[in-house]
This record gives structure tokens, C-alpha cells and sequence, in this order.
């Protein structure tokens, strides 16, 4: 029975698991590979008092999931279950990861791990790590002393934010 | 797809959704792996023989901070596929879970397979 006339890559899944071996340079059609990219994608953060990562993992279990924060690496490890019964001749696309993978960011600065927090939603793991105090940019007043004679005036300015 | 999708997928601000399709004895399943988007923002469409699933979510300037590392643009989706006759369209289920949606057609009773019985002679 044919179920769909077009709209897929490739008809038989195990034509295109030989092709994507085969194949290295990026599909011109698909922007993002996922035999090529480090999965899951990531994006981090930055403020003034926390680093914020996301990961974008849609369908990953909490149970088959494992992050953890040493120092300053981040690694999020990710079962991602394959459904046991379907034979692959079922298939008609078959695009979906399967396996294990992992990925460690390291995040600027100095963060102090024991008060992180994440969250799962719509399938983005969104991960907030707090600055440890110390990295924390400090406003600093700068007095510039007034000299009268030719010099300009000088603007006191405050310190980085 | 329309021209307009095609351009803003050109731009990037457009994104086709990874999907699994597979055959049951019942049915057809499509998993489109939509991250980022909340239920509400799906629209799946059914029009003749195609059916097209896309997002509207709004997307705003994150709120995060400054980006330091960007490997992922949050962008809506679209993709279209073309459905056989011999599903059933009147009877679509559709479920999402975690950044999944996974719809189901079930096949028209035309299709199934049946037995048949001999009758002797």
C-alpha cells in the first residue's frame, strides 16, 4: 500500500541508512543532518547573575536522561528509546535519533552547581546555572578628582555591568 | 507549500520538523518532532489528499541574556505530506507529548486486509 506519494527523502530507510554513510557533505535539502550534528543542539546564555543553557531535545524521557555539572562543564546525557515492535521495512521515513547520546558545554566563568535548576518543556531542557558570587561583575563607583587648571573635566563613570 | 513558507524557509525562519512515518495493521503514524512549540501553536491541516502540519508559535527575543553560543534558532515548522486513498481522513487522531506530535490515520476498512471465505462446491 502506498501511503505517501511524496514528501519523504528516500523511499526505502535502508537505501538511505547506505546513502548517509556514503554521503558526508550536508544535505541540500534538509538544514539540519542528524547523523552529523552533535545532538542535541545547544544554545547558552549569559547574564548578569546566571548562565542560562537550552537544549533542544523533543521526546526525550526525564528517566533516560542524566545531567550533570562539574566545575564548569555542563554534560547532558540522553537515552533516546527506539520503538522495539515496528520492523524498518514499516517505515516510510524514518528521520528520528536513536541511541545514546551526550554533550558537555563548558560555561564561562565561575557558576555555582549546587543551586542550578532545569526544566522540560515542549522539548527544550532548559538548564539556569547561578554566577558563584565572586564572578559576579561588580558595579564600581569611580571617583575622578577634580583638578582646576587647563585639564578637561572628566565624566565619572561606573564600572562594567 | 506555498511561495511565502518557501521564502521564509529560505531565511531560516522556517524549519522542516524531523518525522518518523511507519505502517501498523491499523493505520499510518507520523511522529513530527516540533521542540519549542506548545500545543496550541500546532496546525495540522487536511485538504484533499495532503496533509500539512506547521506551527505559529511567536518567538521572542529570548529573554536569557546575551547568547554565547547559538547552535539552534528557535524557528516555526511545516511539512507536507501526501496521504493515499486508502486511509481513512475522516478519523485522524492526534496526540503530543514533550515536543511530539504523533497523528494517526487510521486505513479505510477497503484497505484492511481481509478473508475470504471459499465456498464449496
Amino acid at each position: 500500500m502506498s501511503v505517501l506519494m511524496r514528501s519523504y527523502r528516500f523511499p526505502f530507510e535502508a537505501m538511505r541508512q547506505e546513502l548517509e554513510k556514503m554521503v558526508t557533505d550536508e544535505f541540500p535539502f534538509f538544514g539540519w543532518s542528524p547523523s552529523e550534528a552533535a545532538y542535541p543542539p545547544v544554545n547558552v546564555y549569559e547574564k548578569e547573575d546566571s548562565i542560562m543553557l537550552e537544549f533542544e531535545a523533543a521526546g526525550m524521557k526525564i528517566e533516560d536522561t542524566e545531567l550533570t555539572i562539574t566545575g564548569g562543564s555542563v554534560t547532558l546525557k540522553v537515552k533516546r528509546a527506539v520503538e522495539g515492535d515496528i520492523p524498518p521495512e514499516k517505515y516510510y521515513v524514518r528521520e528520528r535519533l536513536r541511541g545514546e547520546f551526550g554533550r558537555t558545554v563548558t560555561v564561562p566563568g565561575t557558576v555555582d552547581s549546587t543551586k542550578a535548576t532545569a526544566a522540560y518543556k515542549n522539548g527544550i531542557l532548559a538548564v539556569r546555572i547561578p554566577k558563584a558570587e565572586e564572578a559576579r561583575a561588580k558595579r564600581v563607583a569611580v571617583n575622578v578628582e577634580e583638578e582646576s587648571g587647563e585639564q578637561p573635566r572628566i565624566e565619572s563613570k561606573e564600572g562594567r555591568k | 507549500m506555498t511561495q511565502r513558507d518557501e521564502t521564509r524557509r529560505k531565511e531560516g525562519r522556517m524549519r522542516t520538523p524531523i518525522v518518523d512515518v511507519f505502517e501498523t495493521a491499523e493505520g499510518v503514524t507520523f511522529q513530527f518532532e516540533l521542540p519549542g512549540v506548545s500545543r496550541e501553536d500546532i496546525d495540522i491541516n487536511l485538504e484533499g489528499d495532503s496533509l500539512t502540519v506547521s506551527t505559529h508559535a511567536a518567538f521572542k527575543q529570548s529573554e536569557h541574556g546575551e547568547p554565547i553560543l547559538q547552535e539552534f534558532t528557535p524557528a516555526n515548522f511545516s511539512r507536507e505530506f501526501v496521504l493515499s486513498r486508502d486511509l481513512d481522513r475522516e478519523n485522524v487522531q492526534a496526540s503530543w507529548h514533550d515536543g511530539v506530535m504523533a497523528l494517526t490515520v487510521p486505513k479505510a476498512e477497503a484497505a484492511k486486509p481481509r478473508k475470504i471465505q471459499i465456498s464449496a462446491q
